[in-house]
């Protein structure tokens, strides 16, 4: 393939900057740039010397890294030149490579290039680009672990299993004479159920996923003026919200991402739930309200004035359906220091929105309530794409269990569709694998 | 010397089983025909197993029949017994497989061959085909008969430069101690087509006399037979008997005493063999753990007392397979009429051909049967029928004819060949079908005979009652559909017994054969106004309703599938060009120039990833 050339590091002042070269040509390149000679350097080894312009003059002192095709990230020859990080240099010497023959990479080439050679599948480069955008040390765990494949060997590790469940059905079909035996209703409901249970855990470690990535959805939600935007303020560490003495002040739902005790968090600051008197405030309420369906933790805030009163009743029956844990926050605590209890709420806690009273055990109890989920599972699926791979073939063994009564050569149609679906999820195609496997185990004749 | 010998639209080299289906294509579709065959007493001949069908096999035999090809109407007229394979897999999965009387198969073949109009039937020896300009001019018979032939179809089986082997003595020869073909491959070669080596074999014949049957387990065939042609209705009773018989830890201890004797082990073989046809020595060995073997005792013809032990199939020496076969019981004194053998023969790559099976380099020249690297009889058949009406097509000016995966297994097969190729003799089998459930062998006729007709194959009488038929299924469904039973005693007592959730209200027919475990034959109590229907028609009907989910979303996945089929990708097209493309994926596409998208993403090389880099290039994504 052509050689492609891109600043593999931040493009801002700095110590050293990586250019990073990959194609067929690489290392001719370079050489027409370089005072020293590459076609004798061997694979991952370095090499100190100066750039050259066209008329020799030096334009950096630099080090060259050379990776031989296929030992390298792309799989293609490789060569990495560490400049000094002067934007203008890298510039310079950027434009040097695409003279004497490279091109300018596009975004994600070169792991394209990596997948394409067969060095990365598809869970394993899709880690790449998580594991860039890591904020988190849980987020560029879990990417890391998945470039190594344990995202891949976990989904491999369901997909043979049911490989070997349909190798099985398709010889007992393709060979009745043989003494291949029937794997049975039950038996096969067994198998089935282990595959779905399997795959059912990774679509669920997908809430972890998307949690670690996107963050904890958090829901403040509350009658109006009980101070939901002081508590977003006070969470957010500024002054993201108005606030004023006025009810019905917020009427958007206003979102923020924070880091609170080390974990990503995405708050929604809603319009106070009343029966609203605008058109504006209404349509508020019924974003609000779609939120707190939709949120992994809510924040009910109530006012430690007032007590419960009839409209927090109306909001505690609206979130008797909501899926997400619940904290109530009792707000103004500095003015009245009040114990009240608030049914159906995971735990409440006293706090002052004004003072940062309560904050503490607020940060502790949420961080508790989220800890687990980074123990729970080694394969963390962290993307929409594999989660709706991972839907399918869920949905086709559940389909396969519900007719598990049925004659097998339907039942392996699910159980087939299933294998490709995971599949989509590395990348791999079925197919000939399955065919190829009925040979492997097992004896036939005819 | 050579001399004229006159001219022909299309020869056919070779009337086994592909050879016939070929010329009988081409005659009937009105093209001057000559088929040659080394020995005229060989037509159709069945050198291994005396039966037809078997899993998907006896799709293709029913799909050929839908075409209007030969083979299931011989097959109905000289089986010996019958069975439907597979009764409790479900409809996808059934198949017939008929026992047959191999000696009248031959004699009813020739008879049908002798009989068309437009052909001739020449015992001859093919050396040689001439190609002038990429394009096939004649060929030409071992005394120097030339005949100029506008096509011509390669039907050799295992004849090309075939070689014996049993134990250490191999001399050359063909199957069934026919001699072998010399020459041909040569001069294929010399037309630029590359050729590859494959093996067989075929176990010993036993003369019945000589075994003790009262110790095997006897198999006896179906009670109703359903016939292999769509034509017939009743085909008479089963006339013979199967049995069955196992090998023994005596009969594995002997072949493992002579495995070096075996010329597989000692490496005089060198061609590719089956994998899921071994012989028994392979079996013993990849098997090791397995104490016994499942072997069959199968009739050859009424009027022989020959039978064929399938699944002893051997290359091993004719002194250790008597040993072997004295091993089981009831064999104690059984005598070997004839030696299993193992045969090792030239035939083609057949990723050169086209789906049409016509060579891409030589106009005009066509292949079928095992000469592409296939297995079995049915096999053969299937491409026989294809290649011929090609050639006819191709002769008469008429646009090829193209089954796709998704209308047949036949069309399963060819694109199989074609575009994925095979090192090992192919065999059809229902998992390489993934559309199963859709492609049955009870609806061949429904998806396969409006073709038929279209192409000219299939008579004007047959195609009436055939649309018959289908009004017929597409009239029981409807009533199945609108027919309601109120909840009453019979229907509860069928329900209890079938372990079937009991009904508050009434229920349509068909809403009942939707569940798993109630038949449609298990509701005649409560359905009193069903009419008298032919068993093909309620079955279709039953097997349309109860699957119906299943076989929409099937149909859906064809769509998907068809789409791809219908990006063409330009013959002339230069995939070096490609940037992206990966260096393996280019040379496979530039070898084999696929035909458009669906067919490139099937090669065995080419990525998802390469598949997109190819529709970003056309400008199609």
């Amino acid at each position: 393939m052509d050689t492609i050339i891109a600043l593999s590091t931040a493009p801002v002042i700095s110590a050293t900057g990586v250019l990073r070269l990959s194609g067929n040509d690489a290392f001719e390149i370079v050489e027409k740039m370089f005072s020293g000679k590459l076609y004798d350097m061997k694979s991952h080894t370095v090499k100190y010397g100066k750039i050259l312009d066209k008329k020799g003059n030096a334009v950096d002192e630099v080090l060259i890294t050379v990776f031989r095709a296929p030992h390298s990230y792309t799989g293609e020859n490789v060569v990495e030149i560490s400049c000094h990080g002067s934007p203008y240099v890298l510039k310079k010497v950027t434009e040097l490579a695409v003279e004497n023959g490279a091109r300018h990479a596009e975004a994600g080439e070169f792991t394209k290039r990596a997948f394409i050679n067969g060095k990365l599948d598809l869970a394993q480069a899709e880690a790449v680009i998580d594991l860039i955008e890591a904020e988190t040390a849980e987020e560029s765990g879990i990417a890391l672990k998945n470039l190594n494949g344990d995202l891949s060997c976990g989904v491999e590790k369901i997909r043979t299993f049911l490989i070997d469940i349909c190798a099985q059905i398709l010889a007992y079909i393709d060979y009745p004479d043989d003494e291949i035996v029937d794997t049975g209703a039950e038996e096969l409901e067994k198998l089935v159920s282990k595959a779905f249970e399997n795959t059912e855990k990774l679509k669920q470690s997908y809430t972890a996923g998307r949690i670690i990535k996107n963050g904890v959805s958090v829901v403040i939600c509350g009658k109006p003026n009980v101070g939901k935007s002081s508590v977003m303020n006070r969470l957010a560490g500024f002054e993201r919200c108005i606030v004023t003495d006025i009810a019905g002040t917020t009427r958007d739902v206003v979102e923020e991402k924070i880091l609170f005790g080390g974990m990503k968090f995405l708050i929604s600051d809603t319009a106070g739930i009343h029966e609203g008197t605008d058109d504006a405030e209404k349509k508020g309420i019924i974003m609000a309200e779609k939120k707190m369906r939709e949120a992994d933790l809510i924040f009910f805030v109530l006012d430690a004035n007032t007590g419960i009163e009839e409209e927090d009743m109306f909001i505690i029956k609206k979130l008797e359906k909501v899926k997400g844990k619940k904290i109530a926050l009792i707000n103004k605590c500095d003015i009245f220091d009040i114990n009240f209890d608030v049914p159906g709420f995971d735990s409440v806690i006293k706090i002052s929105a004004k003072t940062g009273y309560g904050f503490d055990l607020l940060e502790q109890t949420v961080k508790e309530s989220f800890s687990g989920i980074y123990i729970k599972n080694n394969e963390i699926l962290m993307n929409t794409r594999q989660y709706s791979c991972v839907c399918r073939a869920c949905a086709c063994l559940k389909n396969a269990l519900d007719n598990i009564r049925l004659t097998p050569d339907v039942i392996i149609t699910d159980l087939e569709e299933a294998v490709k679906a995971l599949g989509e999820v590395t990348g791999k195609t079925v197919g000939e694998e399955i065919v190829e496997n009925i040979f492997s185990r097992f004896c036939v004749g005819k | 010397m050579r001399y004229n010998a006159g001219k022909t639209d299309v020869a056919v080299i070779g009337a086994g089983h592909a050879g016939t289906e070929a010329a009988l294509a081409c005659a009937r579709l009105g093209v001057k025909t000559i088929l040659f065959t080394m020995n005229l007493d060989s037509i159709a001949n069945m050198p291994c197993n005396p039966s037809i069908g078997g899993t998907a096999k006896g799709h293709l035999v029913r799909e050929i029949d839908a075409l209007g090809g030969e083979m299931a109407k011989a097959a109905d007229r000289v089986f010996l017994q019958s069975r439907m394979l597979n009764r409790g897999k479900g409809p996808a999965v059934h198949s017939l497989r008929i026992q047959a009387d191999r000696r009248r198969y031959q004699a009813l073949m020739k008879k049908t061959l002798e009989n068309t109009e437009n052909l001739s039937i020449k015992q001859a020896e093919i050396v040689q085909v001439i190609v002038e300009k990429e394009k096939i001019c004649g060929v030409v018979t071992n005394l120097g008969a030339v005949f100029d032939a506008k096509a011509v179809i390669i039907a050799t089986g295992t004849y090309l430069e075939s070689t014996i082997f049993v134990g250490d003595v191999s001399y050359s020869g063909g199957p069934d101690g026919m001699h072998s073909s010399q020459g041909l491959s040569a001069c294929l070669e010399s037309c630029g087509i590359k050729l590859m080596r494959f093996k067989t074999g075929t176990p010993a014949r036993i003369h019945r006399r000589s075994v003790d049957i009262s110790k095997l387990e006897v198999q006896h065939g179906d009670e109703k037979i359903v016939p292999m042609s769509f034509e017939n209705n009743y085909i008479g009773e089963n006339k013979k008997d199967c049995y069955i018989v196992y090998t023994n830890e005596k009969t594995h201890n002997i072949i493992k005493e002579n495995l070096h004797r075996s010329p597989l082990y000692s490496g005089n073989i060198h061609g590719i063999g089956p994998r899921y046809c071994p012989s028994i020595e392979d079996k013993v060995v990849r098997f090791a753990d397995k104490p016994r073997h499942q072997l069959f005792l199968e009739p050859m013809g009424e009027d022989t007392e020959e039978m064929y032990l399938q699944g002893f199939s051997s290359s091993l020496p004719e002194d250790v397979q008597i040993e072997m076969v004295h091993s089981l019981s009831g064999f104690e004194n059984a005598e070997i009429m004839r030696t299993a053998y193992a045969i090792e023969y030239d035939c083609c790559d057949p990723l050169q051909l086209k789906p049409t099976l016509e060579f891409k380099k030589i106009s005009g020249l066509y292949g079928a049967g095992q000469f592409n690297g296939t297995s079995g009889y049915e096999e053969a058949a299937a491409q026989g029928l294809i290649a011929g009406i090609n050639a006819a097509f191709s002769v008469k000016g008429q646009k090829p004819f193209i089954l796709d995966r998704s209308s047949s297994y036949i069309g399963t097969l060819i694109d199989d060949l074609v575009t994925k190729g095979t090192n090992e003799p192919y065999r059809i089998m229902t998992s390489r079908s993934e559309y199963r459930l859709v492609l049955r062998q009870d609806n061949a006729d429904a998806r396969l005979t409006p073709l038929g007709y279209e192409i000219g194959l299939i008579s004007e009488s047959r195609y009436k009652s055939f649309l018959e038929k289908q009004k017929a299924v597409e009239a029981e469904k409807n009533r199945l559909e609108k027919t309601f039973v109120p909840p009453c005693i019979d229907l509860e007592s069928i329900l209890r017994e079938k372990n079937s959730a009991p009904v508050k209200t009434g229920v349509s027919l068909a809403e009942l054969i939707r569940r798993p475990e109630i038949s449609y034959f298990d509701l005649a109590l409560v359905d009193k106004d069903r009419p008298r229907l032919d068993f093909a028609i309620t079955e279709e009907a039953e097997i349309s309703i109860k699957y119906e989910g299943y076989i929409k979303r099937q149909l859906a996945e064809i769509e998907q599938f068809k789409k791809l089929e219908s990006k063409k990708l330009p013959k002339d097209m230069d995939y070096s060009l490609i940037k992206g493309l990966r260096i393996e994926a280019i040379q496979k596409l530039n070898a084999q120039k696929p035909e458009n998208f669906g067919q490139a993403s099937r090669i065995s090389g080419v990525s998802p990833a390469d598949i997109s880099v190819l529709l970003i290039y056309m400008g199609i994504k």
